[in-house]
């Protein structure tokens, strides 16, 4: 299972492995007009991702095999993933499933 | 300023069933009844998706309906904030009058059918639904719009509805 941060409360899930040798980084990506901007983004272990909906219409972002789920994101709501080794790279929105991203991890 | 009744888009008064009503055109609405027609298309499609809900036992059709009612009724919720802001209120006319009394036909229409058959109809209906109320609100509504803040939500919703349109799409190839 991924970790996972809730921006606005919840449970914080640290425990990735991180990379040898690389810093985290912390990815942004910003889900407007029912498109997650950028779609794809490059990670590593250890680096976070934060969704941001900036829509009127509530949005997810959830593993194609619903491994991770970053719950309902209403209007200018925000969570984080912390990415694990394991993490499944393609997800979409469970509520609008023509909305597609991944999270590619170099081989 | 108003674009000529002439400009409407025949597909849509057609797929709106608005023949009767094209004595009046929803190119003379004003602000406010154009905010009228929009609450109430929402508030439809909302019935349409408990009715789905109600009758449908496809999954895929029931987390269709719950995405309807939960987009119409986010963007209704900023409808009414923005009417507040303004101290506006919208105004009842013949187009939400004929929108809503077209509803209640389908309604009743639908709610005899079950299984794949009601699955079917819901799918295409949502589909032309959005179709027409899109082209409408886009060739005829935006452009007529004068208050600024009105107009940027309904571009707003209009990016949304049109998300509906091709989710409808995959709906109706999926239960065919």
């Amino acid at each position: 299972m991924a970790a996972f941060s809730a921006m606005a409360g919840g449970l914080v899930f640290r425990n990735a492995s991180y990379a040898k040798g690389k810093k985290p980084r912390h990815h942004r990506i910003a889900i407007r007009d029912f498109v997650f901007e950028p779609a794809l983004v490059r990670v590593s272990p250890g680096d976070t991702v934060t969704w941001t909906n900036f829509d009127i219409a509530p949005h997810t972002a959830t593993a194609n095999d619903e491994s991770w789920y970053t719950g309902l994101l209403g209007q200018n709501e925000a969570r984080e993933l912390i990415v694990t080794d394991n993490t499944t790279p393609e997800y979409f929105c469970r509520f609008h499933p023509m909305m597609k991203g991944k999270l590619e991890q170099a081989k | 300023m108003k674009i000529s009744r002439m400009l409407l888009p025949i597909g849509v008064a057609l797929a709106l069933n608005m023949s009767s009503a094209l004595a009046e055109s929803p190119a003379d609405l004003n602000d406010l009844e154009i905010a009228h027609v929009a609450y109430t298309a929402d508030n439809i499609d909302i019935r349409y998706a408990h009715l789905a809900l109600a009758i449908s036992s496809n999954p895929e059709i029931h987390k269709f309906a719950r995405t309807m009612i939960r987009d119409h009724t986010a963007v209704n919720e900023q409808a009414l904030a923005l009417l507040k802001k303004l101290k506006a209120q919208p105004q009842n006319n013949f187009l939400s009058k004929t929108l809503q009394k077209n509803a209640e036909k389908l309604v009743d229409d639908m709610s005899k059918l079950r299984g794949a058959e009601f699955d079917r109809r819901y799918a295409n209906n949502e589909l032309a639904y959005h179709k027409a109320v899109n082209e409408l609100v886009e060739k005829t509504f935006i452009p007529n719009i004068e208050n600024g803040e009105v107009k940027k939500l309904f571009k707003t919703g209009l990016k949304i509805f049109k998300a509906h349109e091709k989710h409808a799409a995959m709906m109706v190839k999926k239960v065919k």
